[in-house]
């Protein structure tokens, strides 16, 4: 590869959003995942749950995480616990929990999450507004 | 013999033939050592032995081995003797060998002297009514179980539905992203019947997604599992909202909304995200229970310590006999209109718990063919400083 496309590639990816996708069901993970690559914005990395995450902030950083709450071997709040303790220089989360039972409200105050959102009543399009209006860039172009 | 002591033996023999005609009490006397002296026809018809087979006898025979060996027999008289009579319940063993409840009576006899002279013992057999009275402990204890076994039944059933909900709707969640790719046209332009086809499925999924929602806020409510995070909020703000998100149902059906507000309505004090899901329930039916065409009010007002919000429609209406029935769990009132529409039976459930939980209250006016009111109102809450 040459020195320019070297630089280009280097440029690019410092364009790129780094996203950690945190969720156990395979089929949600895929789609999100392919809707996330949809506007060659985000570089989507996807973990199966807290514990995998855990380990791949330790070795790489991210701009948002979009968490999952309920997932086995560590779940959402136990990753947040955490990664919000233990780790420096932490990423927006955006919690994805299935159904608004008030307990979302309260991690959003207690961990600084910066927001909840209803995983059901998601279509793409609104993933990738909420995901852009978080992140601060403009809406994906498609 | 003077006539005194004439009539006193008359006396005599009167007590002696009342107590030997009593049957349903065993009446008899004891030594001071505790030897049957006398023995009516009560306690040969209650305990079986005939006066002959009896007396000379010690009381303790009529005992069962255990209170023979506890020293029953002789304590009982000892009490008697020390406070003058004593009153018991214990099993006691007929000649027969059976048993039977007995309540009894020993009173100590004391001659002027003040020397004992034995005792006076009156018993009754009880043993149907303490059966009675133990069948009825027994059935407590049994209900009490059951109870207990219910309540357990009850959380399992609770946990069950939010378990359940939870794996079906985790599909659901993944299939209507993938449809909603192709459908928003990140795979490409479909075909108008593509296009139809894909819908069907999208607003088919929807609806199992609508159902289980639904399903797993009745548990959480019915588990009592729900803490409402309140905050002040405008009421007015929230009903702007929520006819903001019902916009298209209505112009698809071509219904006219109207909300007036008698007086500025303060803040009050809710919980925002389930209220409004509450009012959204009661707006999506009015709607839906009304024909194209017609028209829903909605109006605001502010009564002393309540906000008050009215959702009248122009629609299908309920008879008189459904009304009490229309916050039952799974009740679906049947109309002309409700095979269309559609539904769980658990919308207006959830919405007067919900309701219910903030103390306040809904109430419904209806007449067939003519219109449903639901007015609800809820305490402001604390005053804001």
């Amino acid at each position: 590869m040459s020195v320019p496309s070297l630089l280009l590639k280097f440029l690019r990816e410092l364009c790129v959003y780094n996203v950690l996708l945190v969720e156990d069901d395979s089929a949600i993970r895929e789609a999100f995942a392919m809707i996330l690559n949809l506007g060659d914005k985000y570089t989507v990395t996807t973990a199966e749950n807290g514990q995998i995450a855990l380990d791949l902030c330790k070795e790489n950083y991210y701009d948002l995480i979009l968490l999952d709450i309920m997932m086995p071997i560590l779940d959402g709040i136990g990753f947040l616990k955490e990664y919000t303790t233990n780790y420096d220089d932490v990423a927006k989360v955006i919690i994805m929990s299935n159904l608004s039972s008030g307990s979302e409200l309260s991690l959003v105050q207690d961990y600084g999450v910066e927001r909840a959102i209803l995983k059901s009543s998601l279509t793409p399009t609104k993933l990738l507004e909420i995901v852009d209006e978080t992140l601060g860039s403009k809406p994906a172009t498609t | 013999m003077g006539p005194q002591r004439e009539d006193r033996e008359k006396d005599i023999s009167k007590y002696q033939l009342m107590v030997d005609s009593i049957e349903i009490y065993a009446i008899f006397l004891l030594d001071p050592s505790g030897y049957i002296e006398t023995w009516n026809s009560g306690a040969e018809s209650i305990i079986g032995y005939s006066p002959d087979e009896i007396i000379g006898k010690h009381i303790s025979m009529l005992y069962t081995p255990t209170s023979i060996k506890a020293k029953e027999p002789d304590k009982e008289l000892l009490r008697a003797t020390q406070n003058g009579h004593v009153e018991d319940q214990d099993w006691l063993v007929k000649k027969d060998g059976t048993r039977f409840w007995a309540s009894a009576v020993t009173t100590a006899l004391f001659n002027d002297h003040g020397n004992l002279i034995g005792f006076a013992n009156i018993t009754r057999d009880i043993t149907d009514r303490k059966r009675s009275k133990d069948a009825l402990i027994v059935a407590n204890k049994m209900l009490k179980y059951q109870h207990v076994e219910l309540e357990l039944l009850n959380s399992v059933k609770d946990e069950f539905v939010t378990l359940a909900s939870h794996q079906l709707r985790t599909p659901a969640t993944g299939i209507k992203q993938f449809l909603g790719m192709l459908l928003e046209g990140y795979a490409g332009t479909l075909t108008e019947q593509q296009t139809t086809f894909i819908q069907k499925a999208y607003d088919s999924n929807e609806r199992q997604i609508d159902l289980v929602n639904s399903l797993l806020r009745t548990a959480q409510v019915d588990a009592g599992k729900v803490s409402l995070n309140k905050s002040f909020v405008s009421l007015r703000s929230i009903v702007n909202d929520v006819i903001e998100g019902l916009r298209d149902v209505f112009e698809n059906r071509n219904q006219t909304i109207t909300i007036t507000e008698q007086q500025p309505v303060a803040d009050i004090y809710i919980d925002e995200p389930r209220i409004r899901m509450a009012l959204e329930n009661l707006i999506d039916n009015a709607s839906k229970y009304t024909d194209e065409g017609g028209g829903i009010t909605i109006s605001l007002n502010e009564t002393r310590g309540y906000a008050e919000i009215s959702i009248k429609d122009t629609g299908v209406g309920i008879a008189q006999h459904d009304i009490k029935h229309v916050f039952d769990k799974f009740n679906r009132i049947p109309n002309r209109l409700s095979e269309i529409v559609g539904g769980t039976g658990l919308g207006l459930y959830w919405t007067k718990k919900i309701i219910a939980l903030h103390k306040g209250t809904i109430k419904v006016n209806s007449e067939l063919d003519v219109g449903t009111e639901f007015i609800v109102k809820i305490p402001k809450g604390v005053v804001r400083v």
